[in-house]
């Protein structure tokens, strides 16, 4: 007697459903996957051109890209020694992007002028002095 | 881990030829994970007379915070040098 038995319709069909289930995962991964690698392109950087009173303008930022995916699948046995199998996986990432400088060339030449951003230098500034008071603190309690 | 520069395509502007450079740190270590860091490096200008040079884009922003970090680690080892004197 063959250990393998003949699939059912319904059984044909599961299989099938999750044939296409893995099939969509992978493709939802590649996709992803390509739309993270473009973010290495110069053009992620390299904002669209302006014109702007004789000068072009061209705005450039900072792209930081971080992905992850993972995926499994398993199968086992209940208490009733039935069998089953499943398949799962998940993902994530996150893509930040600041802005860093503009470029502006006009008749008399071209220039970089740096953007600053205050916000982020006030919250360092604030994060710094928390850790000297709390060094300082931990000092005069060692004492 | 890769670092690679890629050139925008040069613009052209009152006879100025900009090319605009940019810098790719790849770190993927496994195909489904990986962090892409891009940012601009420089700016290569071509004159009218011909001559080329390179504007460097240098991040004011992290170069401040970078310092302000510095100056705090100092300021914890100067206290530290003092706090012990005593």
């Amino acid at each position: 007697m063959s250990n393998q038995q003949a699939e059912t319709p319904q059984e044909a069909d599961l299989s099938q459903s999750q044939e296409n289930v893995v099939q969509s995962a992978v493709e939802f991964m590649q996709e992803t996957m390509d739309q993270f690698m473009a973010t290495a392109d110069v053009n992620a950087v390299y904002g669209e051109t302006i014109k702007h009173q004789g000068n072009l303008i061209i705005p450039a930022a900072e792209v930081v890209s971080i992905m992850g995916f993972g995926a499994g699948s398993g199968t086992g046995f209940n208490e009733d020694r039935n069998a089953g199998s499943g398949i799962g996986g998940g993902g994530g990432g996150k893509s930040f992007a600041r802005p860093v400088a503009v470029i502006v060339a006009g008749e008399h030449g071209v220039e970089v002028k740096p953007v600053v951003d205050f916000t982020k230098i006030y919250l360092t500034a604030f994060t710094t002095l928390g850790f000297i008071t709390a060094a300082w603190l931990r000092m005069r309690r060692g004492r | 881990m890769t670092f690679e520069n890629h050139s925008h395509p040069p613009i052209r502007w009152h006879g100025y030829q900009i090319t605009p450079i940019a810098q790719s740190f790849r770190f993927i270590p496994a195909r489904p994970f990986g962090i892409i860091w891009n940012r601009p490096f420089s700016v290569q200008v071509e004159t009218p007379a011909g001559e080329i040079y390179r504007l460097p884009i240098i991040d004011r922003t992290r170069l401040i915070q970078i310092l302000i970090f510095l100056g705090g680690l100092a300021l914890v080892w100067i206290l530290k040098a003092i706090n012990r004197k005593r």
